[in-house]
């Protein structure tokens, strides 16, 4: 699980002993998963920047939809365009 | 009158048809409300289109019609004609609650949203609001709180979405007109599998005020019906500036239902090719190459950057449609619908220097696209991929590779709505389910592609089906 600090939510029937070593081995199966896929770094990151309460059950499609926004945005990125193009929407006072 | 007195079947009208009928006093607006409310409590236990019915208030606007009407004053165009509401417009008296579980907790709206105001000003009728896909971040039709709209042609397949319910609503025959919204597909994907007319208008042309939000930059709303006419009809009802939505432009209404029979001589066609050949299935082809032929087009035109438009419409929908939920994700995630709640989360992870390149991007290919109009007036490309797939259905093969269906339905819908251009979704029956064909015209031509869609429908090769279940 990524844990935002307010948002943590554990199961009631988990002894509190209990959820201190889950979180521990999370932490530690997020770090290594971190180490091999930049993605998981970056999103355990994002999650605790934004405070969004990620539960572990919800990680692999998250990640698979940032995977698919994140190929989408480069496709778009890397379509060269002039420094002065203008975005789509103009402020107008 | 009592009903034995009155033995038109509404639900087999037009909303045009409806409108003579009440205005010749062929039948009144309040046996139309009874029939209406009858053929929605038989069918839409199956159907699954509304979320609300609201019958006290079609009935006392039936009445006041029928009044106005006894009083010898003049009716309105549409006249005693229901019609649904996805249920992200407000209405008066009910939370909206754009497919969510989360703003059933809202305060009941304290006003009608201005489309629905405008066609009820219209003489139009509101019979309930429509079922949706959770926050309209959907192309199936599929609710996790209250269960799928389903396809009228085959009950066992989606309808389509997001505006799923609406969809279902006019295909099944339980009402003629429907008000919907469309991000980026959400009209045209259940015309498409439905087997409706369905506008998209230019983006600013109608007023989005009091409906919930999605993507603020990609959003409109618009009708779904059985004929063009009765598109024409509603949209023209519904058109003109409002200073309540910053987005709409301030134009005067441009009133289209004296121009479509017009048809489509003189006007130059063309099918979209590269992108829009690729990637579909037969059904989608077939049905083209029967609006093409039957249109006498001949020319092939390539929209340039097309897969680059849609990967630049996903990328704004993901951040923007983050960026109005973060709060609720924050403080709700466990009463999202899954489905949507992870896209929203990864979509609030987007750095905002690519959201930007998106915007970027989305000026330059919205001037390729006008450069292309000065060569053709109206372009026709498929609707979607495929025909209406199984309810529940997670992935579909497309050229070969294995794709979530609910990101992808509107695969040839989003390179056209991110830079707002008018399109009209026209069916095309085919057998055993129909399959739609965009028409897509340059900014504000809506009458461009409505003519065009006209003709299609009095060729008799576009059609509204009549549902065999």
């Amino acid at each position: 699980m990524i844990y935002s600090e307010s948002m943590a939510d554990r199961p009631k029937s988990l002894s509190r002993k209990n959820a201190a070593s889950k979180k521990m081995s999370r932490t530690r199966s997020a770090r290594t998963q971190a180490a091999s896929d930049p993605l998981d770094g970056f999103l355990q990151a994002a999650a605790h920047a934004l405070a969004l309460p990620i539960e572990a059950a919800w990680l692999p499609a998250i990640k698979a939809n940032l995977a698919v926004n994140l190929e989408m945005a480069s496709l778009v990125a890397e379509f060269p365009l002039p420094d002065g193009s203008e975005p789509a929407p103009i402020f107008r006072a | 009158m009592a009903a034995d007195d009155l033995p038109i079947d509404p639900t087999s009208l037009s909303a045009a048809e409806i409108a003579q009928a009440v205005r010749s006093g062929a039948t009144n607006a309040a046996w139309v409300i009874e029939a209406t409310l009858v053929a929605a409590r038989m069918r839409d236990p199956v159907l699954n289109c509304f979320t609300d019915i609201t019958a006290e208030r079609a009935q006392a606007r039936a009445a006041a019609i029928d009044r106005q009407r006894a009083e010898g004053r003049p009716l309105p165009p549409l006249a005693g004609v229901p019609f649904a509401a996805k249920n992200l417009f407000d209405i008066k008296g009910l939370p909206t609650r754009a497919g969510s579980a989360i703003n059933r907790d809202r305060e009941p709206a304290l006003r009608d949203a201005a489309l629905i105001e405008r066609l009820e000003a219209a003489g139009a009728i509101l019979v309930g609001a429509a079922n949706m896909g959770e926050y309209a971040y959907d192309f199936t039709g599929e609710n996790v709180h209250d269960g799928p709209s389903r396809n009228p042609h085959d009950t066992t397949r989606m309808t389509g979405g997001s505006s799923g319910g609406s969809a279902a609503a006019v295909a099944g025959r339980l009402v003629p007109l429907a008000l919907a919204s469309d991000t980026n597909g959400s009209i045209r994907v259940p015309a498409s599998l439905c087997g409706l007319f369905g506008l998209k208008p230019t983006y600013g042309r109608l007023t989005r005020a009091r409906a919930f939000p999605f993507v603020s930059s990609l959003d409109h709303l618009g009708p779904l019906a059985r004929s063009t006419h009765d598109l024409a009809l509603a949209y023209d009802a519904m058109q003109g500036a409002d200073a309540d939505d910053p987005a709409c432009a301030e134009r005067a209404a441009d009133p289209v239902a004296p121009l479509v029979a017009r048809g489509a001589d003189g006007l130059r066609i063309a099918v979209a090719s590269g992108y829009f050949r690729a990637g579909a299935g037969r059904e989608s082809f077939m049905a083209l190459d029967r609006a093409a032929a039957a249109l006498g087009v001949n020319r092939d035109i390539e929209i340039p950057e097309a897969a680059r438009a849609r990967a630049a419409a996903y990328v704004i929908t993901a951040s923007e449609g983050a960026a109005l939920h973060i709060d609720r994700l924050r403080t709700r995630a466990r009463d999202f619908d899954p489905a949507v709640r992870d896209r929203l989360f990864a979509g609030a992870m987007l750095p905002a220097p690519l959201v930007q390149k998106a915007q970027v991007f989305r000026r330059w290919y919205r001037d390729r696209m006008l450069e292309l109009f000065a060569q053709v007036d109206a372009i026709l490309a498929p609707a979607t991929p495929c025909t209406a797939p199984e309810i529940g259905q997670k992935t579909f093969v497309l050229d070969g590779r294995e794709l979530p269906v609910r990101a992808n339905l509107g695969l040839y819908t989003q390179p056209i709505s991110f830079i707002g251009l008018p399109v009209v979704a026209v069916p095309i029956p085919l057998t055993p389910l129909p399959i739609g064909v965009q028409i897509i015209a340059p900014p504000w031509r809506e009458d461009v592609a409505l003519r065009i869609a006209y003709t299609l429908e009095r060729m008799g090769v576009a059609t509204a089906p009549v549902p065999s279940t």
